[in-house]
């Protein structure tokens, strides 16, 4: 589904070279995956990440998205990429506050062409367990039920692709394991999905693990069915 | 898109932030309820004098007036070549013209009655008066043919006047002094009210107007005179035909400017209106200030909304909105906000406009064309003020927004 080769990213500093944020990144990310990012805070996860969800642009390398180069594309038309086939989910939830569940789960709905908005919101929202609770505002809902609001959001427009960024680092530990119960079912339902993690249980649950360390991507292990890589236990290194 | 969502969303927020609404909205509605108020008052004014103008001078009438050049009687001098006469000429000699009625006009003249004095202006007419100035008396009669022709010591009085002279007491057959010559008072004339040269026409009397010249002012010429036409259509001819006689007339070679103006309907609307159109321009012109001052407070409102808004706006670019979109959502909130509140502000200004017309007796008239100008001056403010700051909102980086 997608192909990195060569990606690299770095930022501009002012009085040293410049910060080398993402060195040379190869993935091949399949359907039906489900994989964990791990790695030290400030190791480049998040960029990665937000180069993978076309919010961010590589400064060299390829990405193929079902086999086309997103690079030459339109900032239009890789919003529309975005919307149908990318759900985002964040660490710090991002909802509109003052928003209900449901108007907040319409929002991708907006920018998308598809019909009937209000009965798309309302099955998200009773797909993630919260069909009672769809009439609240972000502030009256707790924190692991804000963060399946998001994910309802992210799952409106039926994307392929859901990609969590740290989505249980907000959360107490009952919430976390709710919300990885979540995720492992999206995955079982054949959905992708790529999650950041300092989780090691969160990591455990993916079917593959990856590592960056200073901007650079390591397969650590790999229990899909039939896979390449080898598979195994591996330990966790220093993720918190 | 799903502009049907897009817009509820807009309007939810708009709901929920009603502070920040409502400060935007204030300007607006201040700003064109002014407009259409004033407005109304510089229409109602220009309705009424046109009113009053058509009253007095329909379209089937042209004035001569001594005078070379410009309008009245001091360009240039006094001008002394004006007389009776000429107007009898005009009458007998141009095809069209059904009747004449000659005009002099001696201002601020003392009129005494018993112990009573007061100032007021003296006009000599002749007895066409009612058919040719088309004002007549309520009381009593105008003055004859005989009293023109013998410039009889008569006159007629405005109610005004006539009020402040005698009182209570009937003034018809009252002596009353203009100088040293006696007059009696034949008739009061029909109420006026104000002409368009502010002159109040109930505190004024009316004499023959060979009495005027010969026993009061001592001239043989007149100041003015009325044309009364067959046909609204021959004006422009039955004027060309007049200025040519009169400089035949008054022995005028190439070289010498008219001696007289010749005011057609056309000329008395036009400078009716053009004053009018002055006032009707400046009035609105301090609620445009009043316009252009809500439009920055809402720019500047906008600036801070977006600043405040910068996640949701990486949110909905996160979530597929192109920058065109943001861009289209923001002007649209500004646009919307400013247009209801210029609906508003309409309201508002016309409601206002109504109550201030009958508890007052300023003529107030609000038209179509007043409204839409006031909407339209708010959906201007919309896009003025919402340009910038959703070109802001459009050009946010999302990651930078969702950080
Ligand atoms: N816009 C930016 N400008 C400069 N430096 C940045 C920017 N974004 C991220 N960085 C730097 O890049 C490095 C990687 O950041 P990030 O990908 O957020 O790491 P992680 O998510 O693994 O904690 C950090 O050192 C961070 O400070
Ligand atoms: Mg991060």
């Amino acid at each position: 589904m997608i192909q990195l080769k060569g990606i690299c990213k770095s930022y501009p500093r002012p009085d040293e070279g410049p910060l080398e944020v993402l060195r040379n990144i190869e993935i091949n990310i399949n359907e039906g995956d489900y994989i964990a990012i791990v790695g030290p805070s400030g190791s480049g996860k998040s960029t990665l990440m937000n180069i993978l969800g076309l919010l961010d642009h590589a400064d060299s390398g390829e990405y193929l998205m079902d086999g086309e180069n997103v690079s030459g594309l339109s900032s239009a038309k890789l919003a529309n990429l975005r919307n149908q086939k990318i759900g985002f989910v964040f660490q710090q939830f991002h909802l509109l506050p003052r928003t209900t569940a449901i108007e907040n789960v319409e929002i991708p709905l907006v920018y998308s062409n598809a019909d009937n908005p209000e009965q798309r919101a309302i099955d998200a929202l009773k797909s993630v367990g919260l069909g009672d609770r769809m009439k609240h505002m972000p502030e009256e809902l707790s924190g692991g039920q804000q963060q399946r609001v998001a994910i309802a959001r992210a799952l409106v427009t039926d994307p392929e692709l859901i990609l969590a960024d740290e989505p249980t680092g907000n959360l107490d530990k009952a919430s976390g394991e709710d919300l990885m119960a979540l995720l492992q079912e999206l995955n079982d339902n054949g959905r992708t999905i790529v999650v950041i993690t300092h989780d090691e249980n969160l990591a455990k649950r993916a079917k593959r693990t990856v590592r960056i360390d200073d901007g650079r991507l390591s397969e650590l292990r790999d229990v899909t069915p039939d896979s390449g890589v080898g598979s195994g236990e591996t330990q966790m290194g220093d993720v918190a | 898109m799903n502009t049907n969502l897009l817009f509820a969303g807009s309007a939810r927020m708009m709901m929920r932030y009603k502070m920040r609404t409502f400060f935007m909205a204030i300007g607006i509605i201040v700003g064109v309820t002014a407009l259409i108020f004033m407005r109304a008052m510089g229409v109602g004014a220009e309705q009424a004098m046109m009113d009053t103008v058509n009253k007095t001078f329909s379209t089937a009438t042209i004035n001569v007036v001594a005078g070379g050049g410009h309008m009245g009687p001091r360009a240039g001098g006094p001008v002394t070549s004006l007389k009776v006469s000429d107007f009898n000429a005009i009458e007998n000699q141009i095809d069209g013209v059904v009747m004449t009625g000659a005009m002099q006009w001696f201002p601020g003249q003392d009129i005494r009655y018993q112990g009573e004095t007061r100032q007021m202006s003296i006009y000599g007419y002749t007895d066409q008066t009612e058919a040719v100035w088309l004002r007549g008396v309520s009381e009593g009669d105008y003055f004859s043919s005989e009293d023109v022709e013998s410039a009889s010591r008569v006159a007629v009085i405005g109610q005004r006047a006539a009020e402040a002279l005698f009182g209570d007491e009937n003034p018809i057959g009252k002596q009353i002094q203009a100088g040293s010559v006696p007059l009696r008072i034949k008739g009061v004339l029909e109420l006026q009210g104000i002409d368009t040269h502010g002159a109040d026409k109930d505190d004024e009397i009316h004499v023959p107007v060979t009495t005027l010249m010969r026993r009061l002012m001592n001239v043989d010429h007149v100041f003015a005179g009325r044309i009364i036409l067959d046909n609204p259509d021959d004006v422009d001819a039955v004027a060309e035909d007049i200025k040519v006689l009169m400089r035949e007339r008054h022995s005028l070679n190439e070289s010498e400017p008219d001696d007289v103006v010749i005011i057609t309907p056309e000329l008395v609307q036009d400078i009716v209106s053009n004053a009018n159109r002055v006032l009707g321009r400046y009035l609105p012109a301090a609620a445009g200030v009043a316009l252009l001052v809500a439009a920055i407070v809402i720019a500047n409102i906008m600036l801070i909304a977006v600043k405040e808004r910068v996640p949701e706006i990486g949110i909905r670019k996160a979530v597929g909105a192109e920058d065109g979109q943001i861009n289209f959502q923001f002007l649209s909130e500004t646009i919307v906000v400013s247009l209801t509140s210029g609906v508003f502000g309409a309201g508002i200004g016309m409601a206002a406009a109504i109550v201030y017309g009958n508890v007052s007796d300023v003529p107030m008239v609000v038209t179509i064309g007043s409204l839409a100008l006031g909407l339209g001056a708010a959906v201007l403010v919309g896009i003025f003020a919402g340009v910038m700051p959703a070109r802001q909102a459009s050009a946010l980086d999302p990651v930078n927004a969702l950080r």
